[in-house]
């Protein structure tokens, strides 16, 4: 078998469902591919993007904080976001990145705000990376 | 007798009156579709989210010791989040639910326990003010807003406020969407967490003895999920309120139509009388008055 069926699942709808020859997913302890035959594997997702290679359409997909779970036919990726890269708002990113880091400036470390911010961070710069 | 111009008038109020709640059960109806499809598909994430979490804390042995699932023998303060709606006209929606708060309230302070209360909606803010509860805080007009948007700071509040002891216990009181003539006035508690292993979900793989490759260990990633999960029963539960109001206003506005229509048939046969009488009058007097000459 040559390809791999992935969904991204947000909680507010199915982004993306189909089949790929590889889907690569930024996992807490770094990037990784899933290719079909994959062991299983379940692993925490941080902010990034979401690549997926041969498939027609929106290949590359920006997303939020969740998790992924691998097997050798399928890849299911939940996240709290995901949007496509092309209709991210790069203008909206960057502000959000100034936001975010003066927050983390002034805010005492480990403070609600200072989580929300890091947060904030971590998915403008997912976002200004596509 | 009535007189026939103020029938006429009555009946023409009425027609008006029934136009307005037909247009509105319309306007419901496609509402409610809209909301219970947007509350299905919000259903996967949570369903996947359960099982791999009751499957990861089962594999943890047990053992996890997540301070979102602690409980406290000593409960001193409980947040209760109430979900109403902004408008009225939905029957009994917004009453079935608020009925219950002052019960609610009632058995803790019996206990001791102080309630904190925030308040989603209008209807439920006015409510609380005419019977002078406190409120900690209160969020009207929220239905444009997405639901992300809410979702997000309020579960990190609730996690703040569990986590550093503000809050012991934290419980949501809102409408069950239970089908679009039913919702269930429902107080549930969401903090502390409590996850049940649930039934395997094989969607990735058939081989159910082969053990998962953990990124990184099961308790970290515990950890991590439970704020998710809040999340998704943060969101569950915003999601029936909004497709229970939609339901609830349905039905009200379609008795309403109902009910207009039999006031119009009863007006009429009164008009039709009143009519008839007065044609009756009128022949008698010209014949009597024929008669006289």
């Amino acid at each position: 078998m040559s390809d791999i069926a992935v969904d991204i699942v947000t909680p507010e709808k199915l982004a993306f469902s189909g089949r790929v020859a590889e889907a690569r997913v930024p996992g807490e302890n770094g990037e990784f591919g899933v290719l079909p035959g994959h062991t299983i594997l379940l692993s925490l997702v941080r902010p990034g993007v979401v690549t997926l290679v041969g498939t027609e359409g929106p290949n590359r997909f920006v997303v939020g904080k969740g998790f992924a779970e691998a097997g050798p036919e399928r890849v299911v990726i939940l996240v709290d976001s995901c949007e496509p890269a092309e209709s991210v708002d790069k203008v909206a990113a960057q502000k959000a990145k100034d936001d975010a880091l003066r927050v983390l400036e002034t805010e005492p470390f480990g403070s609600d705000h200072y989580l929300t911010a890091q947060r904030e961070l971590a998915l403008a710069d997912a976002r200004l990376s596509v | 007798m009535p007189n026939l111009k103020e029938i006429k008038n009555r009946i023409g109020s009425v027609k008006k009156t029934r136009q307005i709640t037909q247009a509105m059960k319309l306007v419901a109806a496609a509402k409610l579709r809209s909301a219970t499809e947007r509350a299905l598909q919000a259903q996967p994430y949570q369903h996947k989210l359960k099982s791999v979490l009751g499957r990861v804390a089962e594999k943890a042995g047990g053992t996890v010791e997540d301070p979102l699932l602690q409980r406290r023998s000593d409960v001193k303060n409980v947040l209760l989040v109430l979900l109403t709606s902004d408008k009225g006209l939905c029957g009994g929606f917004n009453n079935g639910l608020l009925r219950h708060v002052n019960g609610f309230i009632a058995e803790r302070k019996a206990e001791g326990i102080q309630v904190h209360i925030r308040v989603y909606g209008r209807k439920g803010r006015d409510f609380l003010k005419v019977q002078k509860l406190q409120i900690e805080d209160a969020v009207i007009e929220y239905d444009k807003t997405p639901k992300m948007d809410l979702v997000r700071p309020l579960a990190d509040h609730m996690v703040a406020g569990f986590t550093n002891g503000e809050y012991d216990e934290v419980w949501f009181g809102f409408n069950r969407f239970v089908n679009a003539a039913t919702q269930e006035a429902t107080f549930s508690k969401v903090l502390p967490l409590e996850v049940e292993a649930e039934e395997e979900d094989l969607s990735v793989t058939d081989v159910n003895l082969v053990d998962f490759v953990y990124e990184p260990d099961p308790v970290s990633i515990v950890g991590s999920l439970l704020p998710l999960y809040l999340r998704t029963l943060v969101l569950q539960s915003f999601l029936d309120t909004e497709a229970g109001e939609h339901g609830a206003r349905m039905m009200a506005m379609d008795n309403a139509t109902r009910n207009a229509s039999d006031l119009i048939d009863r007006l009429s046969l009164e008009y039709n009388r009143a009519r008839q009488a007065a044609i009756t009058t009128e022949i008698t007097e010209i014949v009597s008055g024929a008669e006289a000459l």
